[in-house]
């Protein structure tokens, strides 16, 4: 007995500590939620689905705005993990550094945040998100992220290395002239997304928005999606709480011409719906969703990293503008 | 509780400590842990059903007891009735009642009789299937007079209730479990060795192999209607392995876990995808089924029907293998399912003469090749029956399968680089289990040198760690 408890408590204990060493491997090529649950807490934040994972980049707003401004964050996931509702809002509040009386907060707005489908239809205990990580842990914001590591990551953790090398080995292969197609996700350290693909060729990447586009329609057409009150109504809850930290506006970002005609045919008082939202919170709503024909996109639903980097220009104007404004 | 979730990592080192370091002076006091131990393992995923082990379990044990003392044969056939009714009367009620109701309704609705009657609202309690088989053994060894009952309920409850095999078997004998919860049990150093191999091996299989196939599988099978004919193929393939893995997985666990407290459970694979045929396929695949099958079932049948000749043999065959379907669950495509396979076993059986002669008129090795993919492309076509949710739908996979694409490249399912390593595995897995299939299970590595040794399980926990699934997918046996 001795000698087997001897080895198997070795064994164990390598296995242990091997996994606590790898996890401080972890980054922004784990997956798109580790770097935004590893990061702090924050003091101003971009809310919303996966269009403002891309959309904004924090960076590039505090160039612009300078030292004076409180850094950005953007803490925003996909529509399922961080659709507006009690996951979401609980996740915020662990997110936000409690002391932040001066903070801003950039939510954004679109219909199928605040809308459910199938079962997910006004029961917080049936809602799309409660089956994702956000779910599924209480800690936000600390590095390494057992409690995420131990209860939602879905993987062995040993992946961690190998999702690092992993980009690293595919440019390596296409640098040696291997015509290899392949695409990650990398969460920056101010926690936007970026989708790295090795195609270049232009013809291609076009058809794959068309493509992109047509199959965000058609599965949007077939969940049938309803404007649920319970998330509307935590839409209150969360711009209340963020009122108490500091300024909030509501954003609505930009899509593709083709993707913004099917949201306004399914949704045509949706914009109303938001002016109403920002009068009744005091609170400014800005509409860019009709600019999707200034900017590119990588698949028709989400901005390319070129043209977030002009749209967070544009964001950072307007927010020194309305600085200036109420100064 | 799943062997595959972090409560069992907790739960399991715990057990064992207080079995051999607290409990260990009384074989009595051990069994009694153990059973505490195992009803906890089960109330973890619902304890409302605790009840129903504990019924099942002290009425076969009284039945079992009474049946031995009495002499007239009328007493104990009643007895043997009770006992049937009970058991199987217990899981037609949680497993097949919907399924009759729902069946007899759209009869009588077909010839124009309206009914009102609904299905009810049951919730099918895991393992039901396995602990009922086993309890049913026990009274069915003593009504035949091959087995004796033992004396001691807490034995016999822990028998039951044993958790590495209670959700998903083996399906164990009161023959071969009683008399070891009987004896007092010392550790012996190889059998926790040989455990922790197995255990280890297990969870190779569940969590990279079988997780990992889960993923592509269920976007294949839910999208079947827009995958090209060889992507299906490809799909049927990772089920085979899915499958293979989940339960082989969870059965190498079950035998490893009990290996640990000094009890040995039955083998319940031998490397079924290496069958020549489906005779021998059904030897190496859910061994404690096919053989309770054959020793409660097939065998009464057929000495039954000995006046039938070939023809009860056969009838006995397709008897059995559509009850082994019907036994995986309450819908039609396990019923096809193990229609299928009592058909092709009865066609074996019917040519074995033919199948003979052309053995021998073959090369053996071209035989051996022929034989094994026959074999297996028969078994992944029925697969398709064990992953569809109706036999329309299978039918349609199975129609999908059979067009032009069938001959184009088969579609590789996002994110690429998991599906590749997936196939990778898969591949290395295969070459693993074909070079230790004449040994006992692929860790059995006992005559290697240490460093050796360790060298394999430092692969195997890398591989485990690198590659493996953890998002706590249940066994797919558990719902049967």
């Amino acid at each position: 007995m001795t000698k087997f408890l001897y080895k198997s408590i070795i064994a164990t204990i390598v296995v242990i500590l091997l996994h606590l060493i790898i996890v401080f491997f972890a980054n922004g090529y784990t997956d798109s939620i580790y770097e935004k649950i590893s990061s702090g807490k924050q003091k101003s934040l971009l809310l919303g689905g996966s269009r403002m994972s891309q959309a904004i980049l924090p960076n590039v707003i505090d160039d612009v705005l300078g030292k004076q401004s409180p850094k950005f964050y953007n803490f925003a996931f996909t529509n399922s993990h961080s659709g507006i509702g009690p996951v979401y809002f609980n996740a915020i509040k662990r997110k936000i550094d409690p002391q932040t009386k001066k903070g801003v907060y950039l939510i954004s707005v679109s219909p199928w945040g605040v809308s459910s489908y199938g079962n997910d239809n006004g029961d917080e205990a049936v809602l799309r998100e409660n089956n994702f990580e956000l779910a599924k842990i209480t800690d936000f914001s600390s590095s390494p992220n057992y409690d995420y590591m131990l209860n939602a990551y879905g993987y062995g953790w040993g992946s961690i290395l190998l999702k690092t090398i992993e980009p690293k080995i595919l440019n390596g292969a296409i640098d040696l002239g291997l015509n290899l197609k392949g695409s990650w996700t990398y969460i920056h350290k101010d926690g936007s997304l970026e989708i790295k693909t090795t195609t270049t060729d232009m013809v291609e990447i076009n058809k794959m928005i068309v493509k992109e586009t047509a199959k965000f329609i058609k599965e949007a057409e077939e969940k049938d999606y309803q404007l649920s009150s319970l998330r509307l109504d935590y839409l209150d809850k969360i711009i209340s709480f963020l009122q108490e930290h500091g300024k909030v506006y509501l954003v609505r970002l930009p899509v593709n011409p083709k993707i913004y005609q099917f949201e306004e045919k399914k949704y045509p008082n949706f914009n109303q719906l938001m002016a109403g939202v920002s009068k009744v919170k005091s609170v400014k709503y800005v509409n860019f969703a009709t600019d999707g024909e200034i900017y590119e996109f990588c698949d028709g639903n989400h901005l390319s990293r070129n043209a977030a980097k002009l749209f967070s220009v544009e964001i950072a104007k307007m927010l020194t503008q309305e600085e200036s404004e109420n100064n | 509780m799943l062997f595959n979730s972090l409560i069992f990592a907790f739960f399991l080192p715990t057990v064992f400590f207080i079995y051999w370091f607290v409990v260990n002076k009384n074989v009595k006091i051990q069994n009694i842990f153990l059973i505490v131990a195992s009803y906890f393992f089960y109330g973890w995923w619902d304890w409302r059903f605790l009840g129903l082990i504990f019924f099942s379990s002290i009425t076969d044990f009284f039945i079992g007891k009474i049946l031995h003392q009495q002499q007239k044969q009328l007493n104990r056939n009643l007895l043997m009735i009770l006992s049937l009714f009970t058991n199987l009367g217990v899981l037609f009620y949680f497993k097949y009642c919907n399924f009759f109701i729902e069946n007899f309704v759209s009869l009588f609705s077909s010839i124009g009789i309206s009914s009102n009657v609904t299905s009810l609202n049951i919730i099918l309690p895991i393992g039901i299937s396995f602990y009922t088989f086993q309890t049913l053994s026990y009274t069915i060894d003593i009504y035949k007079k091959q087995g004796k009952p033992t004396d001691d309920v807490v034995s016999f409850l822990a028998f039951v209730s044993f958790f590495p095999q209670l959700v998903a078997g083996p399906i164990e004998r009161a023959s071969n479990l009683v008399p070891q919860f009987l004896k007092p049990r010392k550790f012996k150093y190889e059998d926790g060795v040989e455990g922790a191999r197995l255990i280890l091996w297990g969870f190779l299989k569940k969590v990279v192999i079988a997780d990992n196939c889960a993923y592509f599988v269920n976007n294949i099978f839910d999208n079947y209607a827009s995958q090209t004919g060889s992507t299906l193929v490809l799909g049927l393939i990772l089920f085979a392995f899915q499958v293979y893995g989940d339960f082989s997985g969870y059965s190498d666990i079950a035998v490893g876990t009990a290996r640990l407290f000094g009890i040995k459970l039955m083998d319940n694979f031998n490397f079924p995808y290496f069958s020549t045929s489906i005779t021998d396929f059904w030897r190496r695949w859910h061994i404690s089924l096919s053989t309770w099958l054959r020793d409660y079932l097939y065998t009464p049948m057929v000495m039954g029907l000995r006046s039938w000749g070939m023809k009860g043999i056969i009838f006995s065959t397709i008897c059995s293998f559509t009850i082994i379907g019907f036994w995986h669950g309450p819908n039609w495509v396990y019923i096809v399912f193990g229609l299928f396979h009592g058909l092709v076993l009865s066609y074996e059986i019917l040519n074995s003469k033919r199948r003979k002669r052309w053995k021998k008129s073959m090369n053996k090795r071209v035989h051996f090749v022929l034989s094994l993919i026959l074999t297996f492309t028969f078994y992944l076509f029925t697969l398709i029956l064990f992953r569809s949710v109706s036999v329309t739908d299978a039918t349609y996979y199975a129609e999908n399968i059979f067009s032009k694409s069938l001959f184009t490249m088969p579609a590789i399912i996002a994110p690429k680089y998991r599906m590749i390593y997936t196939l990778i595995l898969i591949l290395a897995f295969i070459i693993t289990e074909w070079y230790s299939k004449d040994k006992k299970h692929v860790l059995d590595v006992v005559n290697l040198s240490q460093s050796k040794r360790w060298a394999i399980y430092a692969v195997v926990i890398g591989v485990i760690i690198v590659f493996g699934r953890f998002n706590n997918n249940d066994f797919i046996y558990f719902q049967f």
